[in-house]
């Protein structure tokens, strides 16, 4: 009995992991969908989402769910600089050249808070987060994991709808499928890309603070988040938003099982086997719906 | 037997059916021309024949040697290969190099004799002045020229020609056709695909309709551009 | 019948040549000749990044594969060579070799794979190569047993006073990288190569096994690179999978072969020693500091020098708009 409870509560884990893992990859695939820009710096983005969180709440005792705005205005405005200025001029060139760009940015990023934070591991100690629900006599759900898979959930849900619904979201998809067209019907184009890569940037950053309530942050966790998400956006399809609920799950569960079955330290890995079958065997993603470059 | 045989050819991109049970035979030193109005299926054909893409059903055969879903470079090493409608280059390579590498990989020589092979070729298309130049440097119609120059130089007994003569005027393409004949009489089996339909008058043994994805006519090229049912698929094409 | 294709074959030592083999000369006259010891170890430092680097560019430069994830090989030279030396006791030279010959196996199986990929996603799935082969080192110890890479504790080698020794171990492994390059630039093989980097689709159309072309490569560059982990490792007679597996040292390959000249057979040897004097000006204080620096010499130079890139860029005549 006990055997297929730990497989529960490894699933659950999983799941919940996954919902975290959707919205940490959401930003990332809507840039790439829209602008086609493959965001290297996209981890160091939630790092500073998460650092965010934690200093406002550690400094300031401000509660960590309102921090959840300012951490995305605070990312909104980085990512909106960043496309508005430097990366603008990747466009229409090889994909390889916005990865090189951003690439080195990431690394100003790392090093920069590795400067000024220091490589410490830090995490935040918050108490209404920190009780545990118990379902039934076996399973047990963190609140502060709950929260933050839920929160996570409804924020890609939100930015779908945001790109199904509204005014702003059909400027969005009308430039990402042909620019050139939608500047001739009166959009500018560059404000919409600098739009879509400070949205993107700044549910990054929310992704980040979710992370922070339970998660140890330290600035060298970008580079791992990069790699999950791209894993997660592969694994849903890549340019297909709503995919990256599923890449989520897949990525959280598999990543919980490994822990629980093999050993802890194994998460890269995990992502990139994968990421490697995926790529290899199913190039457009688990449902089918991505492109295949 | 046929130098090529292509039976029940078909090829579908998802729901959509490009090749729709295409039967072609080409014998060795003929030349062979493949017309149809824009979309008929023409240059999936040709990337089926060079191993490009595979077909959905449908079988290949060149020298009595299943060939369908065969690797391009195995293809082109066997001996048939394509020029492209939008030509292709190794950009900051020299223009002669740019055939060296077809001469060395495509027909397996080595560097001293795939030198003076691609030599002789960029010679036979005129272009042997421009061989020290960067190929990027090279025009629109020079570029043809050299895309031409590269597949002779593989070695290929099989040349498939993608609308190697499209934007050039009338005087350039004569000259083609005469260049072209000569490339016959070299021993080279060619298929040729053009919307010029002079050129095709008076270069073509014989000629295939392609519609749809389906072939509605074969026949001598003069008989077949006065069949009613191709003169109806190109309603409102002039005759050139 | 016709004039030659090519322009006069440059004769093989030619005055660049000539002065490249002066320059060898007095590299390997150099210790003998009275120079300090500080001197020779930032030769040997030298050396060892223009191999990296030099490694990192057959690939990049010629083949026109970005790979990310090179660093991988490097850790594995390293800890095997460990291995060798302590749990069976051979000597420093065979261990290396051997190393190097275990990076060419597992290069080979995972290259084939993954070279399959291209663009963007090769760069990316070689990335998570090395990251997932840094996790993996780290926890091997505990996860299968076998005591091998000292998981976050490192391992330590048998100490050694040489230092000459990788001084010309580098040295060696330096000329192999530039010599590799300089044959490339005139070679059956290196025609098919650069053609790959230039327009692989149209290599393919032109008779070229373009995979196996470029798993050469990756598998010659993996050996070198793992050539260079085990000497270094063996020098610094300490090494843990973190350092031995990290990011920052496929950065620096990158940036020396970027500045230096990317597809050039010198270039690499000019940036490994740009930025070695650098980052010794620099000094230890500044590390995050150089860092940086290596992040903005990577945007500039991608977003300004984009005929320097061009070898990267692999651009297509046919236009495509984005990938």
């Amino acid at each position: 009995m006990t055997a297929l409870a730990d497989l529960v509560q490894t699933l659950l884990n999983g799941v919940l992991q996954g919902g975290v893992y959707a919205a940490a990859a959401v930003g990332l695939s809507l840039i790439f969908g829209v602008s086609g820009i493959l965001n290297a710096a996209h981890g160091e983005l939630v790092m500073l989402g998460a650092f965010v969180t934690y200093w406002l709440y550690t400094l300031y005792r401000v509660d960590p769910l309102l921090t959840l705005p300012v951490s995305f205005l605070a990312l909104f405005v980085l990512g909106y600089a960043l496309q508005y200025f430097c990366l603008h001029r990747t466009l229409g060139r090889p994909l390889l050249l916005s990865l090189l760009v951003t690439f080195g940015i990431s690394l100003i990023i790392l090093n920069v808070a590795l400067r000024v934070w220091t490589a410490d591991y830090r995490l935040m100690r918050v108490p209404y987060l920190d009780r545990t629900l118990l379902v039934g006599d076996w399973f047990i759900i963190p609140v502060a994991r709950l929260t933050a898979c839920g929160l996570g959930v409804a924020m890609v849900a939100a930015l779908s709808c945001l790109l199904a619904y509204t005014r702003l979201g059909r400027m969005i998809r009308a430039t990402a499928q042909d620019w050139e067209m939608a500047r001739l019907v009166g959009v500018n184009h560059r404000r919409i890309y600098a739009l879509t890569f400070g949205i993107g940037s700044g549910i990054s950053g929310v992704a980040g603070s979710l992370l922070a309530f339970y998660s140890p942050v330290e600035p060298n966790m970008g580079l791992s988040y990069t790699l999950f998400a791209f894993a997660v956006v592969v694994l849903g399809g890549l340019g297909y938003t709503p995919g990256v609920l599923w890449g989520g799950l897949v990525l959280g569960v598999a990543q919980a099982l490994s822990e629980t079955y093999l050993e802890a330290g194994l998460s890269l890995f995990v992502a990139f086997v994968l990421l490697y079958v995926i790529l290899r065997f199913m190039p457009a993603g688990i449902m089918g719906r991505g492109r295949v470059e | 037997m046929s130098l090529l045989e292509a039976r029940g050819v078909t090829k579908r991109f998802g729901a959509l059916s490009a090749l729709g049970g295409v039967d072609v035979a080409v014998d060795e030193g003929e030349i062979l021309a493949i017309i149809g109005p824009n979309g008929a299926g023409k240059s999936t054909l040709f990337n089926v024949i060079a191993g490009l893409t595979a077909p959905s059903e449908g079988s290949v055969h060149y020298r009595g040697r299943s060939i369908a879903g065969l690797p391009v470079d195995a293809v082109c090493r066997l001996g048939i290969a394509k020029t492209f409608q939008i030509p292709q280059l190794f950009p900051r390579m020299t223009v002669g190099e740019n055939v060296l590498v077809a001469a060395l990989y495509g027909r397996g020589l080595g560097l001293g004799p795939a030198t003076r092979e691609a030599g002789e070729w960029l010679a036979f298309v005129g272009l042997a002045d421009k061989r020290a130049l960067a190929a990027e440097t090279l025009s629109v119609p020079e570029r043809r020229r050299a895309d031409l120059a590269r597949v002779l130089a593989t070695g290929a007994s099989l040349i498939l020609l993608d609308e190697n003569m499209a934007g050039l005027n009338a005087r350039e393409v004569e000259a083609a056709v005469t260049l072209l004949r000569d490339v016959r009489d070299h021993g080279r089996t060619l298929i040729v695909t053009e919307h010029i339909m002079g050129a095709i008058l008076g270069l073509a043994d014989r000629a295939i309709v392609l519609n749809h994805g389906e072939k509605i006519a074969e026949g001598r090229p003069a008989e077949v551009m006065r069949d009613p049912a191709v003169v109806s698929a190109y309603l409102g094409e002039a005759y050139r | 019948m016709s004039s030659s294709v090519l322009p006069p074959r440059a004769p093989l030592i030619g005055a660049r040549e000539l002065a490249a083999l002066g320059v060898l000369a007095a590299l390997v006259l150099l210790p003998a000749a009275g120079a300090t010891p500080y001197t020779i170890r930032m030769a040997t430092v030298i050396f060892m990044w223009a191999a990296l680097a030099g490694a990192w560019n057959l690939l990049a430069g010629y083949a026109g594969a970005v790979d990310l994830g090179p660093v991988f090989y490097q850790g594995i030279g390293a800890f095997v060579t460990a291995a060798f030396m302590l749990k069976w006791k051979l000597p420093f030279l065979p261990s290396v070799a051997l190393a190097g010959l275990a990076a060419m196996l597992i290069a080979a199986v995972v290259g084939t794979p993954t070279l399959r990929l291209r663009g963007a996603y090769f760069a990316i799935g070689t990335l998570a190569l090395a990251e997932s082969g840094k996790q993996l080192a780290l926890a091997w110890d505990r996860l299968t047993k076998i005591p091998l890479t000292g998981g976050s504790a490192g391992i330590s080698l048998p100490l050694t006073a040489g230092y000459l020794q990788f001084y010309y171990v580098m040295l060696a492994l330096m000329v192999a990288v530039t010599v590799a390059a300089l044959w490339l630039g005139r070679s059956r093989f290196g025609y098919g190569l650069r053609a790959v980097g230039e327009n692989d689709l149209l290599a393919e159309a032109s008779g070229v096994d373009i995979h196996r072309l470029k798993r050469r490569v990756y598998v010659g560059s993996a050996c070198v690179t793992a050539l260079v982990g085990g000497a270094a490792g063996y020098w610094l007679s300490y090494i843990n999978a973190a350092e031995m597996f990290s990011m920052s040292v496929t950065l620096q390959m990158v940036v020396m072969a970027l500045l230096g000249g990317l597809g050039t057979p010198f270039g690499p040897v000019l940036g490994a020693a740009f930025l070695t004097l650098c980052s010794e000006v620099l000094g230890t204080r500044f590390v995050y500091h150089y860092l940086i620096a290596i992040g903005v010499i990577i945007v500039l130079i991608s977003l300004f020098m984009p005929s320097g890139l061009a070898g990267l860029l692999r651009w297509r005549r046919s236009a495509e708009g984005r990938a």
